[in-house]
């Protein structure tokens, strides 16, 4: 919607936008307006986000803390501007007659509030407002019971658009000059990307993204990759790059670097659905974005839209790395047990195949033979129904096939053939089954076969 | 002990000479009633002090009396300026002045003055911010030209953009210009992604006006699409030597491959101009980008050749230039 239009367009439509949800506010609305209060620096977006907000049922407390930020960031000028037809009103006018609103639920703030008056440079009237809402924060009896049952939060997983494939293959140029494809750099462990471009003239934004990247990379420990791409890549050259995060106390290394993307950034812009607009070469309009990249440069979660909360990165990028450890564990023990079964001995021929092989005699370990296939055929029994099970689930039944296949064989050989060749044919199925069962999405991907659906 | 300079104790007494000076002054004006005693007393203070409520008072209202004498009335507006900073109520009644019908252009003019002084920090102009852009909006159209361009300027300084687009059309339909061509260029390029780009660059095409071109480079410097025509002109010799220059500070700001491109033609160009020259090499030498041409054996050359000019200052310039080189490789 914003492709094309001018920073002064676009804020009139955001804020026409904004304005129009002053009746009826839902909640999915909430992190745009939030947004909008926390980073906007344009008072005209200010004062329409102050005035959505009022379109919520119910005040929501923990909006309130934006509207106290707002009201710092418009240190750079207020203006007039008309929402009902007859009223001029201000921006900071909203804000308090927002304040006002929230009454009682913003008693937990009553003490930020009052703050205000030393904070801003009020005169008369400002003041007078400012008072109002105060006395009506006092003033207000209602029972505003939980104070944080909404969650604003804004982070979350994401399902993100189109294959990794296409981006895997995309050139990055970092800070030093050097190249490297999108799926060399991010592969083999975590990574948190973000994206700027040293233009951005709200210090709310870009800025603050980078410098609080900083404070990322040093929480982080260099367990993930930290990386910064430009929305700007013709402006952004490798120096202004390097200089942007040197400023902002960023330490480079090969696990930390800015990149800009020469060609073929829609892809990446695509991929990631990002929140950036652009009239012709410049950027008109980009939101707050960190994702958080597994190892294999898939992005498995999002921050988008207000500051993120560098704790909530960091336990994604624990969580990812320690179900990478679970998912190794689970596929060793998964192939140990199938290789296990599949070469326990069946038979007295099989017992004396491997005590021969070790050198005993074979006619001595014949007293087991007696209970060995009763055994088997119990194991045999556990191994299909949890691997029908783990199929059903993966939704590939490859695995089953080739493990009922195995059995069959090895019972009809134990009961009528009691042939060499076809008991090792017969443990080969059930070894395949095995392995396909752990490796089964792999060889879907690689292949495009499986058996998908049963 | 030099006659010029002042002991401590000689200094203080300047400081308290300078304080009961002020003190006379204001006082006389508090006490003033008539044309005579309001001048004597306005003309010797040159300031009213930020916390002086009676001198700043009997100024702000000498300042907004209709009835009052203009040149009191301008000279009150030009010493107010400390006392408006931490006054809402005094700026507000100033910027009232900017929007009054009928009122006097001269006390418009001293009005504006006085706010535009206190304009960067005044907590006070600050609070005061929506009357004060209205009240610029006011005047734009107004008859006195030094007046509105003051307040176009402003207005434009602030990405108002209602201004903006006024200028913007005025560049598409000069029938219709707020300011003059350069002018409104100038204004229009500190917002770069206005959508102005299309317009500059047509007019940076077509108008012969040098200070028209001068601006729109500057407006264009970091626009990508201007970057050809940015290069053509730095290359260009029938251009006029400050548009050139213009040119090569734009170009090597935002595509400095493309500068340095240009920079060899212009120094290996025997018949191009002079400055041109000696600013390309400094470009290049202030910005350390000696390892950018140090394996160009020709283009060195060619800077020796400089070595032996008619010309003073480029024998100067390449010299240093290949010092710099010099000192570059001893140390790469």
């Amino acid at each position: 919607m914003y492709t094309g239009k001018s920073e002064g367009e676009v804020i009139r439509i955001k804020g026409d936008l904004m304005a129009g949800f002053h009746h009826n506010l839902p909640i999915k609305a909430l992190p745009y307006i939030l947004e909008e209060l926390q980073s906007a620096r344009h008072p005209y977006l200010i004062a329409s986000a102050a005035y959505a907000l009022r379109g919520l049922k119910t005040p929501l407390p923990q909006t309130v803390p934006y509207l106290l930020k707002a009201a710092g960031n418009l240190a750079h000028g207020d203006d007039t501007f008309f929402f009902d037809q007859d009223e001029h009103t201000t921006a900071l006018k909203e804000l308090f007659k927002t304040i006002k609103w929230h009454g009682a639920y913003a008693k937990a703030y009553i003490a930020n509030v009052t703050a205000l008056s030393d904070k801003l440079y009020l005169d008369r009237e400002g003041k007078k407002l400012l008072k109002e809402a105060i006395n009506a924060i006092n003033g207000d009896a209602r029972q505003t019971g939980n104070c944080c049952d909404e969650d604003l939060f804004c982070g979350g997983n994401i399902k993100p658009f189109g294959g990794i494939k296409k981006i895997k293959s995309l050139v990055l140029e970092d800070q030093e000059g050097g190249q490297i494809k999108y799926g060399e750099f991010f592969n083999g462990k975590p990574a948190v990307l973000v994206f700027f471009y040293s233009r951005c003239d709200n210090p709310d934004k870009c800025s603050l993204t980078i410098t609080r990247l900083a404070h990322l990379q040093k929480q982080l420990e260099g367990k993930a990759k930290i990386a910064a791409i430009t929305y700007d890549a013709e402006y952004d050259v490798a120096h202004r790059l390097k200089n942007y995060g040197l400023n902002r106390q960023i330490k480079f290394n090969n696990d930390v670097r800015f990149f800009r993307v020469n060609a073929d950034f829609e892809q990446l812009r695509a991929y990631l659905d990002l929140g950036v607009n652009y009239i012709g070469p410049y950027v008109n309009k980009h939101t707050i974005e960190l994702y958080v990249l597994n190892s294999k440069g898939e992005a498995v979660a999002s921050f988008s839209r207000l500051q993120w909360e560098n704790q909530e990165v960091i336990n994604k990028v624990n969580s990812l790395l320690n179900s990478k450890k679970t998912t190794t564990a689970q596929s060793f023990y998964s192939i140990l047990l199938s290789a296990g079964m599949a070469f326990f001995p069946k038979c007295p021929l099989c017992v004396m195949a491997y005590l021969s092989a070790f050198g005993i005699s074979g006619m001595n370990a014949l007293w087991v033979g007696n209970w060995l296939f009763p055994a088997m055929m119990v194991l045999f029994g556990i191994n299909i129904l949890v691997l029908a099970m783990r199929c059903r689930t993966n939704r590939f039944f490859l695995p089953l096939y080739l493990s009922c296949t195995g059995v069959v064989i090895l019972i009809g050989d134990h009961l009528l053939l009691h042939e060499k060749a076809v008991t090792m044919a017969g443990l080969i199925c059930i070894l395949a089954g095995a392995l396909t069962n752990a490796w089964g999405r792999r060889l879907q991907q690689m292949f495009g076969f499986g058996l998908v659906s049963a | 002990m030099n006659d010029n300079s002042n002991s401590p104790d000689q200094f203080g007494q300047q400081i308290d000479n300078t304080v009961n000076e002020y003190k006379a002054s204001a006082e006389k004006l508090v006490q003033a009633n008539t044309y005579q005693e309001k001048e004597d007393a306005l003309y010797t203070m040159h300031y009213v002090h930020a916390e002086d409520r009676k001198a700043g008072v009997k100024t702000l209202q000498i300042a907004t009396d209709k009835k009052e004498v203009i040149n009191l009335r301008v000279k009150a507006l030009q010493i107010i300026g400390n006392y408006l900073y931490n006054n809402p109520a005094a700026v507000k009644k100033i910027i009232g002045l900017l929007s009054a019908t009928r009122e006097n252009t001269k006390v418009k003019r001293a009005a504006l003055d006085a706010l535009l002084a206190i304009r960067f920090a005044s907590p006070a102009l600050l609070s005061q911010m929506p009357a004060f852009r209205e009240g610029l909006r006011s005047i734009i159209h107004d008859r006195d030209p030094e007046l509105a361009a003051k307040a176009i300027e402003q207005l434009a300084a602030y990405n108002d953009p209602g201004v903006l687009n006024l200028l913007h059309e005025g560049l598409k339909n000069p029938a219709v210009a707020l300011a003059p061509e350069a002018k409104a260029i100038q204004l229009l390029g500190i917002q770069h992604t206005g959508g102005f780009s299309d317009t500059i660059r047509e007019r940076l095409q077509k108008s012969r006006d040098t200070d028209v071109q001068i601006e729109a480079i500057h407006a264009l410097s970091g626009d990508p699409a201007a970057q050809d025509d940015i290069q053509n002109i730095l290359e260009n010799k029938s251009k006029q030597k400050y548009v050139r220059l213009a040119g090569l500070s734009a170009l090597n700001a935002t595509a400095p491959h493309k500068f340095l491109e240009s920079a060899k033609k212009i120094i290996g160009d025997p018949s191009d101009y002079n400055d041109v020259k000696v600013a390309s090499l400094n470009a290049i030498a202030m910005q350390g980008r000696y390892n950018e041409i140090s394996g160009d054996a020709e283009f060195l050359d060619q800077v020796k050749s400089l070595t032996g000019h008619d010309n003073a200052i480029v024998r100067k310039e390449s010299s240093n230039f290949l010092a710099g080189h010099e000192s570059y490789l001893e140390n790469a």
